[in-house]
């Protein structure tokens, strides 16, 4: 900032402005402000920022501009600054900064270049027409180029742009340059120079070229025209094209090309009519897009054709060329093929809101596709500008696309979520209402298949993961909404799977209701469904695998549809995606919470109100099943639960982790979350069934043991036995070999119950379950013994071999290691009853013995409430108890 | 409110819109964050304060001028509105002051119109005229006079 210390120095009076009187100088006094062009002490600069002064200046004509150098050494400072040269020469779009700086750098090269530039000068011959290409930005140097420049084109352009003008006279310029492409140049030429012009009449100079470039750019668009219509492309349409081109860089000509283009005046959509039509069988409506796809397929061919043209009529500039092409497919995209889109799903709309959801994702994928078309190679058409203007502009076309759909994207996001939702809900309800009715009428008919159902199960692993595997390969086949003519069926609950990609479509029919109807399955898939199906039917009334199924196949209709919009930029795109996961999530809901919940909880209150009928119904005593039909209608639905969650588990990662929609290790997605909780809520149901099974299984033991442990069956010496009960004992014990017909009975529900869970459930759970059922079975055994009278002579042998019989189970059958122990301690005791009365005090040796080795497993108190059962425990009390005290077992003692 | 202070010590409570319309102002306003503070104006005197105020106030409502990009369309003309006319009729003093003041402040509209003034008082003048109006000293010879109008013979008016 400039001190404001005055100078002495002559001054013009301060408020005479109007009237200057330079004659009588004034002395400045201390208190006085210098004027505007006051200069500095040594009085080489000004006292105000240059810049101030260059604005200042600027305002000026350039004549009185330049004039002002004249005026002092400061001022001439002022106007020949490279600054305002440099912002004249930039006005003309002729300076470049980084050319500049690149001789600022250094001096040396500085000095060389210019002289390498004066001789090119030199060397060429500069015209009005070329002289802006031959400007040069050198620092220091842009007055002397503005000045280059001004000589040449100043004269023109001031005869042109002449206030007045007697319309016989012709311009100058037009004299000199007599072809249109001359006189085009010329007037972008001077165009620009109008630019660089200051003072108050350059506005209105510029202003009259804009009119006399608006008449010559309308005379060449009519020449332009005249050729198009005569299609006398490469001739006259193309020499006009070209003087445009030269004079703007094509743009109008490009306009006035789209304007007359055939292509967009002349193509007719085929109508939305064409796409909906009603099925004659079913008298309901059809949507077929393959008019639209034929329809598609001709324009890409017109477009093809159009862009030959193209070439031809513009073929200075490759540029001007892919500008031109993209233009008309935007056009094309926008004003044909949109409206034509947005009409049909309209008219979609009104009909239904499947086939809404259908044409919606259709029309968009086929646009999607004919704009890709559009860039596929093609040995027929080999048009490199077209591929070459739209491959850059690929995402500007994208950005059309969406832009039309734009305003449907909200609306079907929405409509295709709830469509899903209340499709489930649908299916569901439906389900549990039949469900519901057949419980009644099927219960009879069903109960005597859970006999066949255990011996069938051993193989139902391998079912299991046949039925997977073709799952998954028709989850990985191809959606495509437009694919097949898409048949809509307003009242549909078979409809499910019919959209499913092309030969998969017609095929896989599984059909929500009964086997009965069911077509011989033709896929893989629902002949693996149809044989777990018939495998199932004792859950049928519980759970559906065709409803999962169908639940599953709407589902990924539903995202696949929504996934064509993740495509979309920026936050629409992002919505899609959250729709994807929403879509899941409402699966989850429908199929875990509302389907799967729903059986297991009925099937749960089936057990826990499960009674075991003692008698039959006409009062004698019956056979009691050995199955507990509630039990195994459970495990069989923990074995489905299971076969589900991994079908869910496929499709998760098929569906949202595999295409990203989704990030396995973001736990606030909504997704991962529910996903979660589905698995979650399988797990806590399969482990309260199976506590509520345990009790039952027991229960359906301890009857077992009660009734078919015939009375005195370990006591057959006892002389209190009547006859014919040893008689009818007799065989049995003559046989010796096998267990009762109680163990045999007890093993036989235990393991048939058991078996129904290999291989289904998680194996820790399996691990639990087994051996709480294991430690249940050991203590009911135990109980059973206690009531029991066994005699030496032929019922401990009995005993014996059914304690072996329960051994030989629980380690072949149940496998659990821990439960050895238990039933090892059960086959020890046996001993017990087996010794003779007159060794008595070897039963007390062994009693000590099996505590000892069982320690944790038997106390002392068992091991004499066991062996007071002995028929003979009166006569041998007195040794045994003897031994025991003799032996120093005082803690042996009960209380 | 805000509160100016002259160089010379001198207060002037403005409204903030006012006060605002200098981007010097605004910015020590935004850093300060807090209005009430009293912002010293060390290189402007409070006689030229108060008629910078003066514009500031009558030109409160108008846009901002944000960049460069209007340029084009301001220096297109050196119309000056009949309001910033009378108030400019100030000596070249002052005038200096004002624009000195409106630099300083970064008060882009104000600098214009004080440029545009000049401006005008030099146009169609010639170089004699010019030093008359602002006593400008010639200091070229006479040599060196007619070198300049020989390099300058290009741009003579048509």
């Amino acid at each position: 900032m400039p001190a404001k210390s005055p100078t002495p120095r002559t001054a013009v009076n301060s408020g005479d402005l109007q009237a200057p009187r330079p004659s009588t100088p004034r002395r400045w006094t201390s208190s006085s402000l210098p004027p505007i062009f006051a200069v500095s002490p040594d009085k080489e600069r000004l006292m105000l920022p240059p810049v101030i002064y260059q604005s200042i200046l600027s305002y000026l004509p350039l004549g009185q501009y330049v004039g002002c150098a004249e005026v002092s050494r400061a001022f001439r400072q002022i106007v020949y600054d490279d600054a305002g040269w440099i912002e004249r020469l930039r006005k003309m779009k002729v300076w470049d900064d980084g050319a500049a700086a690149s001789f600022q750098s250094n001096e040396k090269n500085w000095t060389r270049a210019r002289a390498i530039i004066m001789q090119d000068l030199a060397s060429k011959k500069v015209t009005p027409l070329n002289v802006l290409e031959t400007v040069h930005s050198i620092p220091g140097y842009a007055r002397h180029e503005f000045a280059r420049v001004y000589k040449m084109l100043a004269p023109l352009y001031f005869d042109l742009t002449r206030p007045t003008r007697a319309s016989q006279f012709e311009p100058q310029v037009f004299k000199i340059y007599r072809t249109p492409e001359l006189q085009a140049l010329a007037i972008r030429t001077l165009t620009q120079f109008s630019n660089s012009l200051t003072g108050d009449d350059a506005d209105e100079r510029r202003q009259r070229l804009y009119g006399i470039t608006e008449i010559f750019e309308n005379a060449a668009i009519r020449e332009l025209e005249a050729g198009l219509d005569a299609q006398d492309y490469e001739g006259r349409a193309c020499r006009y094209a070209m003087v445009l081109t030269m004079l703007n860089g094509g743009s109008t000509a490009v306009q006035a090309f789209i304007q007359r283009s055939k292509l967009l005046l002349g193509t007719v959509t085929p109508g939305t009519s064409t796409c909906f039509r009603p099925d004659e069988k079913s008298a309901q409506i059809k949507v077929d897009l393959e008019p639209v796809k034929a329809f598609l397929r001709q324009l890409s061919d017109d477009i093809f054709k159009e862009a030959y043209i193209i070439r031809k009529v513009f073929n200075t500039k490759n540029e001007v060329i892919e500008k031109a092409t993209l233009l008309i497919v935007e056009r094309v995209i926008e004003d044909i093929l949109g409206d034509y889109c947005v009409a049909l799903v309209d008219r979609a709309h009104e009909i239904d809101i499947d086939l809404y959801l259908m044409v919606v994702s259709g029309t968009y994928e086929a646009l999607l596709q004919f704009a890709y078309s559009l860039l596929l190679e093609d040995p027929d058409t080999d048009d490199k500008a077209l591929r070459s203007a739209l491959r850059p502009m690929h995402l500007s076309v994208h950005t059309i696309i969406d832009r039309i759909y734009e305003q449907h994207i909200d609306l079907y996001l929405q409509e295709e979520l709830d469509r899903f939702r209340s499709k489930c809900d649908g299916e569901v309800s439906r389900f549990d209402r039949k469900a519901a009715q057949q419980e009644q009428e099927q219960e009879t008919i069903l109960r005597n298949k859970y006999r066949e159902l255990a011996a069938m199960h051993d193989s139902s692993a391998a079912e299991k993961f046949d039925f997977l595997t073709s799952f998954k390969k028709v989850l990985f086949l191809p959606v495509v909404a437009i694919g097949n003519p898409v048949i809509h069926v307003s009242s549909s609950s078979s409809r499910a799977s019919s959209s499913m990609k092309d030969d998969a479509s017609d095929k896989l029919s599984i059909q929500t209701g009964g086997t009965s109807k069911e077509p011989l399955p033709s896929t893989e898939l629902a002949a693996n469904a149809a044989i777990l199906n018939s495998r199932l039917a004792s859950i049928r009334s519980l759970f559906s695998l065709e409803v999962a199924l169908d639940l599953i196949q709407a589902a990924r209709e539903s995202i696949e549809r929504t996934a064509l919009f993740v495509l979309f930029e920026g936050q629409t795109g992002e919505e899609a995606k959250e729709q994807c996961q929403l879509i899941f999530s409402a699966l989850l809901e429908f199929l875990g919470f509302h389907h799967i919940q729903n059986g297991f909880e009925r099937a749960l209150s089936h057990l826990t109100e499960y009674r075991p009928p003692t008698t039959t119904h006409d009062g004698t005593e019956g056979e009691r099943p050995q199955q507990v039909e509630p039990l195994v209608t459970f495990l069989e639905l923990v074995n489905v639960g299971d076969l589900i969650q991994q079908m869910v588990d496929v499709f998760y990662e098929k569906e949202l982790v595999s295409r990203k929609f989704v990030d396995r290790t973001d736990f606030l997605s909504p997704a991962v979350k529910d996903k979660r909780r589905f698995e979650q809520m399988l797990d806590e149901h399969v482990a309260l069934g199976l506590n509520r099974g345990i009790d039952v299984l027991i229960e359906q033991v301890n009857y077992f043991l009660d009734t078919y442990q015939r009375p005195n069956e370990f006591n057959v010496n006892n002389e209190t036995v009547t006859g014919n009960m040893m008689r009818m004992a007799a065989p049995i014990i003559d046989s010796r070999l096998g267990p009762t017909e109680a163990a045999v009975k007890v093993v036989n529900t235990v393991s048939s119950h058991t078996k129904l869970l290999n291989g289904n459930t998680d194996k820790t759970t399996l691990d639990v379950f087994l051996q709480e059922v294991g430690l249940r079975l050991y203590s009911s055994i135990g109980k059973h013994i206690k009531r029991q009278t066994i005699a030496v002579e032929g019922g401990a042998v009995l005993l014996i071999s059914d304690l072996n019989y329960y051994y030989r189970f629980v380690e072949t059958s149940l496998r659990q290691r821990p439960l050895l122990p238990y039933f090892a301690a059960l086959r020890e005791i046996a001993q017990l009853y087996l010794i003779d009365a007159k060794s008595a005090r070897e039963i007390g040796v062994v009693m000590s013995e099996i505590v000892q080795k069982f320690a944790g497993i038997v106390t002392a108190e068992d091991v004499l409430e066991y062996v007071q059962r002995r028929a003979d425990w009166i006569l041998v009390k007195r040794d045994v108890e003897k031994a025991v005290y003799g032996l120093g077992l005082t803690d042996c003692i009960v209380m | 409110m805000v509160k100016l202070t002259s160089s010379d010590g001198e207060s002037f409570d403005v409204e903030k819109e006012v006060a605002e319309r200098s981007v010097l102002i605004k910015n020590m306003i935004e850093d300060v964050g807090d209005a009430s503070t009293e912002i010293p104006i060390p290189n402007v005197t409070a006689n030229v304060l108060k008629k910078v105020l003066e514009w500031c106030e009558h030109h409160k409502g108008d846009p901002i001028l944000a960049n460069e990009d209007d340029t084009d369309a301001r220096k297109k003309s050196t119309d000056i509105d009949e309001w910033d006319q009378k108030f400019m009729q100030v000596d070249q003093e002052m005038l200096f002051e004002i624009i000195l003041a409106a630099n300083y402040l970064d008060i882009k509209a104000l600098l214009e119109v004080g440029c545009k003034t000049v401006a005008n008082m030099i146009k169609g003048k010639t170089p004699e005229e010019i030093r008359r109006t602002f006593n400008i000293q010639n200091d070229f010879t006479p040599e060196e006079e007619a070198q300049i109008r020989r390099e300058n013979e290009w741009a003579e008016d048509r």
